[in-house]
């Protein structure tokens, strides 16, 4: 069982710093959008991604985003960082509303770890240190430790194709952290994963997340997994994807262990509201 | 095992040629046995040796020279999207134009050194270098490309952390082709005009009906063209491993 992700959060910022966000700023900025809308083109027409879709996140906040597949949820996730534009609405990220800005803000961890399979568990992790200038000696020392409290210890010099399904999550999770920026858009991060090293991740995220907030757009069609560990969850409608109905998570309560939350009366109340707005 | 069956088909296959050979009815500058080809391969190795060593040269400096302008020209053709429109359907027209009427040419104009073979090794290596290449910088996983935007990468950062790695089996692919065709760019170049190396040999050689020392010449190529093979392929297995684990399955 991995450490809880406690400390992870503070150490990531490098003291040279280039860019003009630094973790030493207060967790977790505002994100906002409004009215946002998006399509693509596609061989058989135009798809509605999403449409008219306002949402606020405050910060600190972990904000769940549940929804049918296919509901434009990724696209959500892409358009608040930066990779893509809105057609129609204003996206907001502490302010910034450029694409470049809110690039800059914004830490995405994808569906697949997309680790790099020719560098090391380890020099996966300081990839994004290394990227902002840091040598790669110094990168290494600085994210060893991190490792082992993510229960890798050990396993610093393995190839990503030696990790287990769960490990190489922990460090593609890793990964974005040390980013170090104050908004992290996390995109079904459990997914790949078998029930039970699911369960342990999302204990463990949950540990992270309330050690250190930070302000976490989580996307995932996992009902349970979005009640447990936001604070607040929205529950999205089919293509195009539009606010169907909001509920409260339990964000609150993430220092209780996870089976004791999600077997709750309350828990298993919002659950069944929650499916029942997906249906 | 891997090795024992191809091993078991050539001693058959070698064994039945002597066999035909020895029976008579075929001359022997027709055909010599393969016990002759070794006696020449003996016997004549002061006149081989020294031919094999400047084919040798050429061979590595040819594909040295073809890896080289190869990367260069897929990295630049993958940078510039103008120069891949404008120069590399050259590059591929360039492989339509037969070697045998480029390397006369080329005898004209460099003479009977090694430069002439050079330039038709390279020409013959350099393109399945360059195609191979090319797609490998291409086929970067777009999701991955992505990601690196979001953790801060810029372009170059881009190229060099991902799309150089990704394309680095693709580039062993396209050498490993390139290793295997060296060798017949040399002796092309050779028999075209020289005065030394093994297609040289075999020129002399045929007009002499020294049938065994050709086999013998040809024999030396083949193993030239295995051994460069290997050595890329050793050199693959040393800079790419995380590719052949994928293989394996790990």
């Amino acid at each position: 069982m991995p450490a809880k992700g406690a400390d992870l959060i503070e150490t990531e910022a490098p003291e040279k710093e280039p860019r003009h966000l630094r973790a030493s700023e207060p967790p977790g900025v505002p994100v906002s959008l409004s009215g946002v809308s998006k399509s693509f083109a596609s061989r058989h027409g135009t798809v509605h991604a999403l449409e008219n879709l306002t949402l606020a996140c405050d910060p600190g906040e972990v904000l769940g985003v549940v929804g049918p597949s296919g509901c434009g949820k990724t696209t959500l996730l892409e358009l608040i960082c930066g990779l893509d534009s809105p057609d129609a609405g204003a996206i907001s990220v502490a302010g910034a509303e450029a694409d470049r800005e809110r690039l800059e803000r914004c830490a995405l961890m994808p569906q697949r770890d997309l680790l790099m399979p020719w560098r090391s568990a380890l020099d996966n992790a300081t990839l994004p240190l290394e990227l902002s200038g840091m040598r790669r000696a110094k990168a290494r020392e600085r994210v060893a430790p991190l490792l082992e409290r993510l229960g890798l210890e050990g396993f610093g010099s393995a190839r990503p194709q030696e990790l287990s399904g769960g490990m190489r999550q922990r460090v593609a999770f890793l990964r974005t952290l040390l980013a170090g920026k104050p908004v992290l858009l996390l995109d079904e991060p459990f997914a790949s994963l078998d029930t039970i090293t699911r369960a342990d991740m999302q204990e463990w995220l949950a540990g992270a997340l309330g050690d250190q907030p930070r302000t976490v757009v989580l996307v995932t069609h996992d009902v349970e997994e979005a009640l447990y560990l936001s604070d607040r969850v929205v529950v999205l409608s089919g293509r195009p994807g539009t606010v169907r109905t909001e509920l409260p998570g339990a964000g609150a309560d993430r220092s209780r262990p996870r089976r004791e939350t999600i077997t709750s009366h309350g828990f298993m109340a919002l659950r069944e509201r929650a499916l029942e707005a997906l249906a | 095992m891997s090795i024992l069956l191809p091993l078991l088909l050539l001693a058959s296959l070698i064994g039945g040629w002597e066999l035909v050979a020895r029976a008579g009815g075929i001359e022997n500058y027709l055909l010599p046995a393969p016990s002759e080809v070794a006696r020449s391969l003996v016997e004549d190795r002061d006149l081989l040796l020294p031919d094999a060593w400047v084919t040798a040269q050429e061979v590595l400096l040819g594909f040295g020279l073809a890896v080289a302008i190869g990367v260069l020209l897929a990295i630049l053709l993958h940078l510039s999207p103008l120069l891949r429109r404008t120069v590399y359907p050259l590059v591929v027209a360039s492989q339509a134009v037969p070697v045998i009427v480029i390397a006369p040419i080329l005898v004209i104009w460099f003479g009977f050194g090694i430069a002439p073979k050079l330039i038709v090794i390279a020409l013959i290596c350099f393109f399945p270098i360059v195609v191979n290449m090319l797609d490998g910088l291409r086929s970067v996983d777009p999701e991955q490309a992505k990601m690196l935007r979001t953790l801060g990468g810029s372009r170059v950062a881009l190229f060099r952390r991902l799309e150089l790695p990704s394309a680095l089996p693709q580039l062993f692919s396209g050498a490993k082709i390139a290793a295997a065709v060296a060798v017949i760019g040399a002796v092309f170049g050779e028999l075209v005009g020289s005065d030394a190396g093994l297609g040289h040999a075999i020129q002399v050689g045929t007009a002499q009906l020294l049938t065994a020392r050709v086999f013998a010449a040809v024999l030396i190529l083949s193993a030239m063209a295995m051994l460069l093979f290997a050595l890329v392929a050793a050199l693959e297995r040393w800079a790419v491993p995380w590719a052949s684990d994928a293989r394996a399955g790990r």
